[in-house]
């Protein structure tokens, strides 16, 4: 997953375009992703890679780079 | 009583809030439902008093749409034998929406709605609808609702 499809991502949960936006940047204190944003932006997430984030997973995700770092992780188990 | 009208026996809803007449179509992907609004229904009346010709408030395609994909997941609950869950109750909190209206939607005329399941996560679904009357696109609706079980 690229850089511009986690802005994309993100940028679904917000509703709003990001002008400054780097994977280190909390959705939650830093951008003000809210608990409905979120649910938004994974719902995207699985429209666009079929990947599920379970309830378990959600809110350990809170920066670009653990989406990365999960979404990897997931797309090599599934092989 | 068939399937469809069970289902629509379970929805959250009683008239005038009711807004699905009947279930036309249905797969796990999709289904289709039709509802038409009586010139004389309260929520037509009540809407840009003194117009000639009634049109039904945008507000209640959203609302169609938002019941038929519930009506959706509850079948989709009947066909994975899930059927004791439905029954219990299930209602849908929305999240979030976006729509496009491109024609008034027409009171007295039957007004058909597709809804197509796009994603779902954290029991939340995300759905593409379409609203059409004689074969006009009234408008485009997209849904994004948390389902939940039990009462609402």
């Amino acid at each position: 997953m690229d850089f511009n499809m986690i802005r994309e991502l993100v940028e679904v949960g917000l509703d709003r375009k990001l002008d400054d936006f780097n994977l280190e940047q909390n959705f939650y204190t830093d951008l003000g992703l809210d608990s409905m944003g979120a649910i938004a932006l994974f719902v995207e997430l699985q429209r666009r890679t079929g990947i599920q984030i379970s309830e378990q997973e959600a809110p350990d995700i809170q920066t670009g780079r653990q989406l990365e770092a999960i979404v990897g992780g997931k797309l090599l188990s599934n092989g | 009583m068939d399937e469809f009208a069970r289902a629509i026996q379970l929805l959250p809803y009683a008239p005038p809030m009711l807004l699905v007449d009947s279930v036309q179509d249905f797969d796990s992907n999709q289904i289709v439902v039709d509802k038409v609004f009586a010139t004389t229904d309260i929520l037509v009346t009540s809407h840009l008093v003194g117009r000639q010709q009634p049109i039904v408030p945008g507000v209640l395609l959203v609302e169609m749409v938002g019941q038929a994909s519930l009506l959706h997941q509850i079948l989709g609950g009947f066909r994975n034998g899930e059927i004791r869950l439905a029954e219990t109750g299930m209602s849908g909190v929305l999240v979030r929406c976006k729509a496009s209206f491109f024609h008034p939607a027409p009171a007295g005329k039957k007004l058909s709605t597709r809804v197509a399941l796009q994603a779902s996560a954290l029991g939340a679904v995300l759905y593409a609808g379409t609203v059409t009357s004689g074969g006009a696109r009234l408008a485009e609706i997209e849904i994004l609702a948390k389902t939940e079980n039990g009462s609402p």
